[in-house]
Order: structure tokens, then sequence, then C-alpha cells
């Protein structure tokens, strides 16, 4: 049994039918990459697993049972936790309160000590409120939330966009190390070669269907599928 | 040229006018700001508050009774109001919230009619509130004096609330990103039936501390109604600073300005709203575009 | 005939009323009185009903015309009535221009609580400033009865029915005029205003001006209401300034049902019927109003069109009719779209919409940077990058809706940075949006008349009476929509269509204004595979004596589609070209694949 499946889920904003019957699974201490380009529909699959998009019809199951039909907040409480394309952090609050406030109903949270040793910058930046740090400070509490709840599965959803080379080199570590201490991690990301270099294994989705499948070796095999699906070959 | 003495006194009765209002508006613009529901029955609340107590301590003769009662009351009015009707109206458009919660306050203020009648009744404050205090050469009634102090407590009290506990913290997190907070695991509608809770409290506090002051009629409500909307608009909507300095402005333009001519007082209140208004919309410490 | 139907039912109904309606009880003061609250209120379901404007201070208005009327009358100052209640209507209509323009800057809440607050300080003035005019807290008493000189004729109003037959008239009238408003091509853009505002002044309108114009006109028939109170009491009361008149025009309105002009009769019927019905039944007289009360929460949660809609929509379902259908519309006429012509001379290949170095800044954050971008005569211009490229804010720069940090943009020549939406629309560029921007409530055919009456009228003309229907209109607003190939949903209302019809009409809005140059955002958001097809083949329909820009993903309709690309990345211009540069560009692909960085292990 997976730790996360989605069985042909069709979301919707509004009326506007953005995913097509699209299935996926994640197990457990996998990395796995949502690749596309955007409109293709990979943030909006992130936001139907937080419960964030309405999902009309289709399910998705945590462990075996069903979870779409839960509001975000319980599926906090499971231990899932998405990291927003827009990183939403908390701007009139200070980086220790956003932390704070992300703790606060953990079951088994890490301590504030454990996520500045992590991030040495958020330490520095503790009393600025969220709108004064830069964009690469922002996305980092944004992980940082996500950590200090010690999710069991953490979906990033375009971490890297936007950012300057050396800080995407340093989240890229701080994602690796999770990696590798067992972290289940879901991650949309529109830098290719980063998101590959992290995963396990990689689904590509287009105009709202999931389109391949496979591992960064068998991607590195088929070139054109590449491509076709995320380059700018029609 | 008007004394010093009345000067002084008109200023401290500004101040404890505009720290009253700052408490109700208070309530008014943190329902706003997280909700984004404008309540109406505000004011309504703010006499259900009035009455309850004068009943409350009609009998046990204990005005902190009275206010804990009153207080109560209106508590649980609003988490009545916010549960029975309220929850239909988030998804529906701002007018209609308008028009069920100004619906919602004239049923409040005919049953507080129906209960106690039309006259006016007058509430003698309680002992350690009677006579006057001298400060200097300024002899000022000890109530109202501490009805200053009373209302700043409470809008410290409120500070520390929103500022150093964790309710406080999903408050304000959650009028900037309410979707965000619930992501993060935190259950926000039943937040803001606490914040709608705490809001009709505020009112219904105020209503019984004034009572000493103002005599309680079923209609008072619709005045400081207006008169906390003229606060909210020159302090800037969905702000705590802010419904604390517009209070304080509005409070000391009527008091000030009654001392030349106590007819137009009214008026340059809403002379100075309508300055707002023109040249920065948005309140003094508003959000730009925050509608 | 049928389209002057309502106004012969309330004819003959203020006829029959006098005969059948005291058998119910009703007296001839009470019917009077329920019409001076129905004349109130026409005004002001012009300004909520159909313009979703609620103001709470109409009361300013109502005392304004009210004391003005009974000053001139008992001062003799002006002894011929309708003089007086003319000039009483106007000193309304003045107030309502200055209360207006200041309200007006903000909506919704802000817009109800400062309308609160201004009637309220009216109030307070009647009582302080200008007691002396209006009495202060005794009013105004001793107002002449009404007296006609008609020359040969003086006709001297008494009360009872004369009294009811002199109101009814002026009821009738301003009914008249009301539904002329309604009906006329000012009325649709108010009906468009309360849909979507944003969408209205994207297409064309100058809706600050329809707002404050309707405000004046429900000031102004408030003000004459006053004046009409004064003379059927004799007596200006003062609480006709009072927090409760607005309060009780709100609540009738809101009762009787808003949005159909006849709400506010309604309204304050089953409200004065209800008060001196229930005075009648024992002990329940001191609680009407808290009957009222709940009567008014109970509509407003579950009947949320009052009365009459709710019978209207019994009535609709009843005939199978889905909606408010403009049954003076002509659907047979049609022709082609025309489109705006361009206002200099122009040739194939010459630059149509050109941004300079165009930049924006956000403090430390650079959206854009000193972008070069030109649109061509007849071409086609798709605009593609990863997130983050910095593609809205481009595009709404292009559109004139954002004012650049540095760099500008020129339309045929003219400079148009940041001269915003109205003003771009009327040079003859429009935008069609990722997210439907659509009126629901309204058909079809009344969706695509806003963009085409702004293209007819300009951002603003002042035709209240004027007829809405005309050949001209109706073939233009026809041909847009047989040009998005929804003829057979023409009457069918927005919110009842599929996404992917209410995407073709997303496009036949930004058509029907005329304009000669058009930008695409995303017009394919959201659409299933066949759908796509469909839009595609749609857009590339509409390419003659057009210019369009496309911000898409959909790569292949891109490549179908464009004739020149450009892409953007991280706010900059990467590159330029043909499709097939594009494809092999090698930094584009970089740019796709993983970044201009090669920080990755």
């Amino acid at each position: 049994m997976s730790l996360l499946e989605v069985d042909k889920i069709n979301s919707y904003y509004g009326d506007s039918h953005i995913l097509f019957d699209v299935s996926m699974r994640i197990e457990e201490h996998e990395v796995v990459a949502l690749l596309g380009r955007n409109g293709a529909g990979k943030s909006t699959t992130m936001k139907s697993l937080m419960g964030m998009v309405e999902v009309k019809s289709g399910a998705i199951r945590h462990r075996g049972v069903e979870i779409q039909h839960l509001p975000p907040y319980g599926r906090a409480a499971l231990g899932i936790q998405l990291v927003p394309e827009e990183r939403r952090v908390f701007g009139s609050i200070s980086v220790q309160e956003n932390l704070q406030l992300a703790a606060m109903t953990a079951a088994k949270p890490r301590s504030l000590d454990e996520i500045y040793a992590t991030f040495p910058r958020l330490a520095e930046r503790k009393r600025n409120r969220g709108k004064q740090l830069s964009g690469g400070e922002q996305q980092m509490l944004a992980i940082a939330r996500a950590m200090i709840r010690n999710a069991d599965i953490i979906l990033l959803d375009e971490p890297f966009e936007g950012l300057a080379p050396l800080i995407v080199r340093d989240l890229l570590s701080v994602c690796r190390q999770l990696a590798d201490a067992g972290q289940t991690i879901v991650i949309v990301e529109q830098n290719v070669r980063a998101a590959l270099s992290l995963a396990d294994r990689a689904y590509i989705v287009n105009n709202g269907h999931v389109v391949y499948e496979g591992t960064p070796k068998d991607l590195h095999e088929n070139g054109e599928i590449i491509e076709r699906y995320l380059g700018v070959k029609a | 040229m008007p004394s010093m003495s009345l000067f002084l006194s008109q200023l401290f009765n500004g101040l404890a006018t505009g720290l009253l209002l700052a408490l109700i508006s208070t309530g008014l613009t943190i329902i706003y700001g997280t909700l984004g529901v404008i309540n109406f029955a505000h004011g309504a609340l703010f006499v259900v508050g009035g009455y309850a107590g004068y009943t409350v301590y009609g009998l046990t003769d204990s005005f902190v009774l009275a206010v804990a009662g009153g207080s109560a009351v209106a508590l649980a009015c609003g988490l009545v109001m916010e549960r029975g009707l309220m929850r239909k109206y988030y998804s529906r458009p701002p007018e209609d919230q308008i028009l069920v919660t100004f619906g919602i306050s004239i049923i409040l203020v005919e049953i507080v009619r129906g209960l106690y009648g039309g006259v006016s009744l007058s509430v003698t404050p309680p002992e350690w509130g009677q006579g006057v205090a001298r400060l200097g050469t300024l002899i000022y009634p000890l109530y109202r004096l501490e009805t200053l102090g009373i209302a700043a407590a409470t809008l410290l009290l409120l500070y520390f609330v929103l500022y150093r506990t964790s309710l406080g913290l999903i408050v304000r997190a959650g009028i900037e990103d309410a979707q965000m907070v619930n992501a993060l695991g935190i259950n926000v509608k039943r937040t803001f039936l606490l914040v709608f809770g705490i809001g009709a409290m505020a009112a219904g506090f105020a209503g019984v501390i004034n009572s000493p002051i103002v005599a309680l009629t079923p209609d008072m409500g619709f005045r400081y109604l207006v008169d906390s909307f003229v606060v909210v608009v020159i302090g800037g909507v969905g702000s705590f600073p802010g419904a604390i300095i517009g209070g304080i402005i509005a409070g000391e333009i009527l008091s000030l300005t009654s001392m030349i001519n106590p007819q137009y007082s009214d008026v340059m209140l809403f002379i100075a709203m309508a300055l707002v208004l023109i040249f920065r919309p948005q309140g003094l410490m508003g959000q730009e575009g925050r509608e | 005939m049928r389209r002057k139907l309502p106004e012969m039912l309330v004819g003959l109904g203020l006829l029959a009323a006098p005969f059948v309606l005291p058998a119910l009880g009703m007296s001839p003061d009470l019917l009077t009185r329920i019409l001076i609250w129905g004349l109130f209120g026409l005004g002001f379901d012009l300004l909520f009903g159909y313009t979703g404007l609620l103001s709470f201070g109409q009361a300013a208005f109502y005392g304004t015309g009210g004391f003005v009327t009974a000053y001139l009358l008992t001062d003799g100052v002006v002894p011929n009535m309708l003089v007086a209640l003319v000039i009483g209507t106007v000193a309304a209509a003045v107030m309502g221009l200055v209360i207006g323009y200041l309200t007006l800057r903000r909506t919704g809440i802000y817009f109800a609580m400062s309308t609160l607050a201004f009637g309220e300080m009216f109030y307070f003035m009647e009582n302080s400033v200008f007691k002396d005019y209006t009495g202060g807290e005794n009013g105004i008493a001793g107002v002449p009865p009404p007296e006609l000189s008609l020359g040969f004729i003086d006709i001297h109003i008494s009360s009872g029915w004369p009294m009811y037959w002199f109101v009814a008239v002026i009821f009738f009238l301003g009914y008249l005029i009301a539904r002329r408003i309604v009906r006329s091509p000012f009325g649709a853009v108010l009906k468009a205003i309360r849909g979507n505002p944003k969408r209205a002044t994207a297409l064309g309108h100058s809706i600050q001006t329809y707002k404050l114009i309707v405000f004046v006109v429900a000031a102004a028939y408030g003000g004459l209401a006053g004046g009409l109170l004064g003379l059927f009491q004799s007596y200006m009361p003062p609480d006709a300034f009072a927090l409760d008149t607005s309060a009780q025009l709100v609540i009738q309105t809101v009762m009787g049902g808003a949005g159909t002009l006849l709400g506010p009769l309604l309204g304050a019927t089953i409200w004065l019927y209800l008060y001196e019905g229930l005075q009648q039944v024992g002990n329940l007289g001191p609680y009407w109003k808290l009957i009222l009360g709940v009567v008014f929460v109970i509509l407003v949660t579950v009947f949320r069109h009052g009365v009459a809609g709710a019978l209207i929509s019994l009535f609709r379902r009843r005939r199978s009719l889905p909606a408010d259908i403009d049954d003076t519309a002509s659907t047979r006429v049609a022709g082609s779209l025309d489109i705006v012509p361009p206002l200099s001379t122009t040739r194939p290949g010459a630059p149509v919409l050109e941004a300079r170095g165009v930049s924006k800044h956000y403090g430390g954050l650079k959206a854009n940077s000193d972008i070069d971008f030109t649109l061509r005569e007849g071409e086609l211009h798709g605009v593609i990058g990863p997130n983050g490229a910095g593609k809205s804010t481009f595009f709404a720069m292009l559109a004139g809706e954002l004012p650049t940090t540095t760099g500008k943009v020129f339309f045929r020549g003219q400079e148009i940075t940041g001269i915003g939406v109205t003003s771009v629309c009327q040079l003859g560029m429009s935008k069609s949006y990722q997210i439907n921007q659509l009126f629901e409530h309204l058909t079809v055919r009344q969706n695509v008349m806003i963009p085409v009456l702004a293209r007819l009228r300009g951002r603003f003309r002042g035709d209240l009476l004027s007829n809405l229907h005309s050949e001209h209109l109706d073939s233009q607003v026809n041909a847009a929509i047989a040009l998005v190939e929804l003829t057979h949903h023409a009457d069918t209302q927005v919110s009842e269509m599929s996404y992917g019809e209410k995407r073709r009409l997303e496009i036949g809005l930004a058509l029907a204004t005329g304009a000669n140059v058009l930008l695409f955002d995303e017009p394919l958001a959201g659409l299933g595979p066949e759908e796509r097809v469909m839009v595609v083949a749609l857009l590339k329909s509409i390419r003659q004596g057009r210019s369009m820009v496309i911000v898409e993903h959909d790569m292949d309709a891109m490549f179908e589609l464009a004739e020149r690309i450009t892409v953007l990345y991280e706010g900059r211009k990467l590159a330029e070209g043909t499709p097939d540069e594009i494809r092999r560009d090698p930094s584009v692909q970089a740019a796709y694949l993983g970044g201009m960085d090669d920080e990755s292990a």
C-alpha cells in the first residue's frame, strides 16, 4: 500500500476543469518529481493533495484511507504539508512567529534550534517580519515551516523559482539532506535538472493529463520526451 | 477663550469617549479583518450588554458582576449569531451580510425594548466610582476617570491577547491569509467563531461600562455604531492600532469641538471622516485597496 | 405592446386601488403613504437593485427635498407648489452630487458605512446648523395644502382621495421614467456595473460617472418623495432625516424585491399594512417591529430577491423562461462585426503595439527589465516563458493597465503607458482574461451588448431615456455572438453555461469591443482537448483585420497559431523569432529545461 495514492482525480477551479483523471502514487521515503510546463496542472495537483482545490471525482488515499473530503487542516494533521508556490509566508508577523504558528498543531514538532541550525540565515532574521525578507529567505522560511511540523510528506511547489543560483544550490542541499534522512517529498519544479537530481521517480503532466511515469534514468535515455513535454518543441 | 480647567476636562472626556469608542471599534475592525464581515449588529450588542448588566446589577448590587453578566450575554448573542446565521453568509456578497446583521440588530433592539420598555434607564455608578477626583485645579467625575482606566486596561489586555498569545497569533496570521493558516493545521473557522465572540463581548462590555455615564435607551446602539464606523474609516479597516488611534481622534474631536459649539460637534466628526475619504481613503493605518 | 405591460398594469393598479383596496381596510392616507415610499424606492432601487450600490443614507435627500419644499411654501418664498417641489428635488439632487462624489470613492462596505455616516450628519445638521430653517426638533408645521393653478382653474388638493390621486399621478410619472432608464443603454451599463464592475470598466465604460449619475437620480427621487411627504402631512417631520428612514427604505426594498422597481412599493405595503394590522391583534401591537425584523431576516436568508423576486421566478418557471430575456432585441438582423478603424493610416507590417525599454520594479523586485516588443499590423504574436518570467506583469503593461517603472508603450504611435483600461479600449485594443470575467447574471446577448454599447457611445453617455435597441446595435451584437458560435445560447443566462461556452464568450466580449488589436491571456486555460481545438480554430478565423498577442503554455497551440514568438525569462526578453527559430534556440531550451545556471550536481 502506497503512502499516498491518487486515483483518477478531476480537479476544478470554479467550473474550469484542470485535472483530467490524474493518477499517481507516492511511496514512503521516496522523492517524486512532477514535471511539465506551467499551466500543465502540476500546482493544481499539489493543491488537490492538500485540499485547497476542489476534487470533483476520484479519490486520494493516505495509507489506504480516503482523504479527499478532508479540509486542509485535516490533511496537515495526517502529516501532509504543502510549501506553496507563492511561498505565502505571513508578512505581518516575524520569522519566529511564523515558525511558532506552524508548530502549534504538529504532533511531534522539531525544535526551533534544529530549524535555526539548518537555516542560519533565518536565525539571524528571526525577529524580522515576513515581508522584510528577501525571496530566498522567504523560501527558506516556507520550507522551514514544513520541516518544523515534522511532516510525513512534504509537497514542494516550485521551491527554486525566481531564486539566485547560489541560493538554489543551498536549498537543494537542504532538500538532499532531508531526502537522505528518509523524508518523503513530492517536488514540482520547472528546473528539470534540479528536480531530477533529487528524484527517485518522475511524472510528467501535460494539459491536465499524466503523460509519462518513469525514473530519471529513463528520462535521460529518452531525451525527446523531455523536449516534447517540457521544452519548446511541439 | 475657554478656561484651562475646562479645556483639560474636555481633553479627558475626549480621551474617555475615545477609548470607549476604540474598544467598540476594535471588535468591529477585527471581525472584519478576519471574517470579512461588517457587523451592523455591533451597536445592538452594545445595548444588549448594557441592559443585561443593568439587570444583573439590580439583582446582585455588584457592578463587577454586572459587567461580567453583560459581557457574557453579549458574548452568547455573538456566538449564536455566528453559529446560527452568519456562517451561511460567508460566501454571499458583502451587501447581504450587511443586510442580515442589520436585520438581527433590529430583532435584538426590539427584544430589549419589549423586555425593558422604551423609557431611559439610569444606572448609578458603583460606590468606588461615586464622587469626584481632584487633579490639580481640575475637578473631574471619578467614575469617568475610572472608565478611562478600565477602557485603557481592557485595550491593553486585548493588545496582549493579540500580540502575545497563540490565539492572537492565529488571528493576526488569519487576517492576512486564512487559507494558509488552515493549511498549517489550524481550524481557522473555530478560531474565527471565537473572534466573533470576543468582538461581541467587547461591545457588550463597553455597553455596561458606559451605562452609568449615559442612560440606557434601546435605540442608543445605532449612535455608537455610526461613530464606530467613522472610527474605522478614519483608522483603517482591519487595523487594531488604527481603531485605537481613530477612536482617540474621534473622541477628542467630539469633545473639544463641543467646547466651541456642542451642536456642531457631531457634524465635525463627519467632516473629519469626509476629509479622510478624500485624502486617504484607506484610513490612517489601513492597507491600500483593502475593500 | 408586451413591453409596455408593466406600465399598463401599474397604471391600472393605481386606478383600481381606490375601489378595491378599501375593502381590505386600507385608507386613502395609507395608500398615499405607500406611494410616497414607493416613489422614494424607485430611485433607491435604481441605485441598489440595478447598480448594486447599497446606501444607508438616502434619508439625507428625502429630508433635504422635503424641508426645502416645505420651507419655500410655508415662508411664502415660492407660492407655486410645483415650482417648490422642483426646487426641493433639485436641491436634493445637488446634495446627491456632493455626497455621491465623496462616498463613491470606495465600494462595498466602505460605501455603505460612509453613506450611513453622512446620512446621520444631515440629521445632526438639521437640528443644529440649519435649525432656523428647519425648526429643529419641531420640524416645519403648517405646510399649505397643495394647489395647482392651471391658468383658467385652480385645483385645491384636499386630503383623502384627492391627495391620493395627486401623489399617484406623480408616482406613475416617476415609474415611467424609471422604466425608461432601466431599458435604456444607460440602464444596461448599470446592470453590468452590478455584475462585474472591473470588466465593465475594461470594456470601455467610465463606471464612476455612471455611478455618480445614478446616485444623483436616486437623490432626486428621494427629494421629490420628501417634498410630497410635507404636502401630504401638512407637516415636515425631522425624522425624515433619521437613520430609521434610510433603514426603512432599505428593508422595504429588500423585502419587496430589489431590482424590480416595484419592490419598494410592495415592501412598503407589507411594512405599513403589517404595522397597522398588528396594532389590531391584541398584545402583538408593540412587537410589530420585532416581527418585521424576523420576517426581514428570513426573507434575506431564504428569498434573496424578496417577495417580488420570488413571484417573478415562479412566473418564469411556469412559462419555462430561463432569464430576463430581452424581448425587444431583434434576433434576425445580422451583418459582420465592425472593427474600429485605426486612427491613423496603416500598412501591413507597420508597428501597431510597441513596448520600448519597459521595466517594472516593485521595491527591490524586478518583475520586468528593459523589454522591447513590437506587434505588427495583421500579425499573430505569441509570448511564452517559464513560471516567474514576468509574463502577466508585462501583459498588463502592454494593455495599458499597469504603469511602467521605466519605458513606454505605444499604440499606433500614441503613447498609452498606464492610461488605464477604459481609454485603451476606446482606442481600439481589448484584452481577454485568463479567468473568465463575465456578467454571470445576464444572458449572452446582454453580456455582448456591453462592449458594443461602449463602442457606439463612448466611455459615457447620459442617455437615460433613450431606447436601448437599434438595428445597428442588434446587428453588431448578433454578429459578435455568431463569431464565437453562441447563437443558439444567445438568451441563456451565463451562469448556466458550460465552462467551454463561457470561455468562448470571454473571447467574444473582447471581440465585440471592435478592437483591432486583441490581447489573449491564456485563452486555452482550463479547456479539455476537443475544446482546445475549437478555440484554436476560432482564433485563426478572427485574424482578418486584427492584430493579436497571445500568452499561452500550450506549445502545440502556440506553434500552430503564432507567426512570431517572444520568449520571456526572469523578467527579460530572452529570444524572439519565428516558431522554428525559437525551437532551435538552445538558450530557450535551457531556460525551459533547467534554468540558465548549471548549479545542480
